[in-house]
């Protein structure tokens, strides 16, 4: 039961904290009014999901990897983009503010691609919503049909993803009571180990899907943190954490990290200087 | 989302020797599994048709994966479509059973739970695969075998 849960929490995880990074964003820079599309992609999203999920669930009975893992690891390219464009655009914006008052942002910040940011809402919810959804449902079909398995499998699924979305919820209300330039730093920060394990996942999933070759794990931590532990679950949830990296995961992860960190961290330190100024 | 964890640790060391060119030359380690003459393509079913996708015979494998790893760890079935119906015997360790060729993963299954088999169809051809049960204690690795 603690496994569906923890299964269900690690896939909601991550959907659940770039949705929050989204609508952070647009709370904190002034754009309440596109937080309707966000909710609107959302909804989509799920109904993506869960009808497709249901179609397939009563055809074929489940997705071949074939077709799900590259799916999964082009969704995962595409939400890197868009994440990384954040970024920068972030960075830039937090040298330009100057602590000035929120509503004062840059209108190229605030009338910026919205469209953007909620197609990769929209994204990070489908990337593992098929899946989840295909999981919910063999568990409830397994629930109902036999008695050896207890109705509480389903709801320790469900309650994984109600969990994951109120880290999501309560990351966002955390981040949304720094002022403007601290939460610019703190989301960067946070976004840019949400797409280095975006870049780590992508290449699993391309691996399992045939397209990367696959390659001896050149760490093994799962006797120190297994992924399938709680803790092992959150961090892979959020930041692609993974107990056994192969190589070409590794040099993705710290190939996207470590030159994108050092490049963002340039920029937040001009900030600094010029902080004194402002709460 | 692709959990994979690969091979099994007695390989780790192997390719902490072969490291970062190995790697990104795409040489997985161990014993590049040698396709034995993929002659025959059309694998043995009796009315099989000149056209390809159309495979009447479907052979159903089972196989189970524990925190040991993989169960059997040695396989061997004769060519064709096949089905492999995974069950989990209790582990919250190993979710994962994965069977690949040539460094290539070529058909998967993951979030194997107890209860709630799950299934993948190949197209096996002769030859010798790998069978990875990620995270399993002794049997994280196998082999699978396909003959004529």
């Amino acid at each position: 039961m603690l496994t569906v849960f923890l299964i269900l929490l690690r896939e909601g995880l991550e959907a659940a904290l770039v949705v929050g990074i989204v609508v952070g964003y647009l709370i904190k820079v002034g754009r309440r009014d596109a937080l309707r599309w966000v909710w609107i992609g959302i909804v989509a999203a799920l109904a993506t999901s869960l009808g497709l999920g249901i179609l397939v669930f009563i055809t074929i009975g489940d997705l071949p990897s074939a077709v799900q893992e590259p799916i999964e690891g082009i969704a995962a390219v595409f939400a890197v983009g868009v994440l990384t464009w954040m970024l920068f655009w972030m960075r830039r914006q937090g040298r330009a503010i100057k602590g000035e008052l929120e509503g004062q942002l840059d209108a190229a910040l605030r009338t910026g691609s919205t469209a953007a940011l909620v197609g990769l809402a929209f994204v990070a919810i489908v990337r593992e919503g098929l899946e989840t959804a295909l999981f919910l449902l063999a568990l409830f079909r397994s629930a109902a049909a036999t008695d050896q398995l207890s109705p509480a499998l389903p709801l320790a699924g469900l309650a994984g993803l109600g969990v994951a979305v109120l880290l999501g919820t309560a990351i966002v209300r955390g981040a949304i009571r720094l002022n403007l330039r601290r939460f610019f730093s703190v989301t960067g920060v946070v976004i840019l180990f949400v797409a280095a394990g975006l870049v780590a996942s992508a290449i699993g999933a391309f691996v399992d899907a045939g397209w990367l070759p696959t390659g001896a794990p050149v760490l093994n931590l799962s006797g120190v943190l297994p992924e399938t532990s709680p803790i092992g679950a959150l961090l892979a949830g959020m930041f692609g954490y993974r107990a056994q990296p192969t190589m070409l995961q590794l040099v993705g992860y710290f190939g996207y990290l470590v030159p994108v960190l050092a490049y963002f961290l340039a920029g937040d330190r001009l900030n600094f200087g010029r902080r004194t100024r402002f709460a | 989302m692709g959990l994979p964890g690969r091979r099994a640790a007695t390989l780790t060391s192997a390719a902490l020797l072969l490291g970062v060119a190995a790697a990104l030359a795409g040489c997985s380690s161990g014993a590049g599994p040698t396709t034995v003459a993929p002659g025959g393509a059309s694998p043995a079913t009796g009315s099989a048709a000149s056209g390809q996708p159309s495979t009447p015979t479907v052979r159903q494998v089972n196989v189970t994966i524990s925190d040991a790893g993989c169960d059997p760890q040695t396989l061997s079935i004769p060519a064709g479509p096949t089905t492999f119906s995974v069950t989990n015997t209790g582990s919250s360790s190993v979710l994962e059973y994965e069977i690949e060729q040539n460094g290539r993963i070529i058909g998967e299954v993951e979030n194997v739970i107890p209860g709630i088999d799950r299934t993948f169809t190949l197209n096996l051809k002769p030859g010798a695969y790998i069978l990875n049960c990620p995270g399993g204690t002794t049997a994280a690795t196998g082999t699978l075998t396909v003959t004529e």
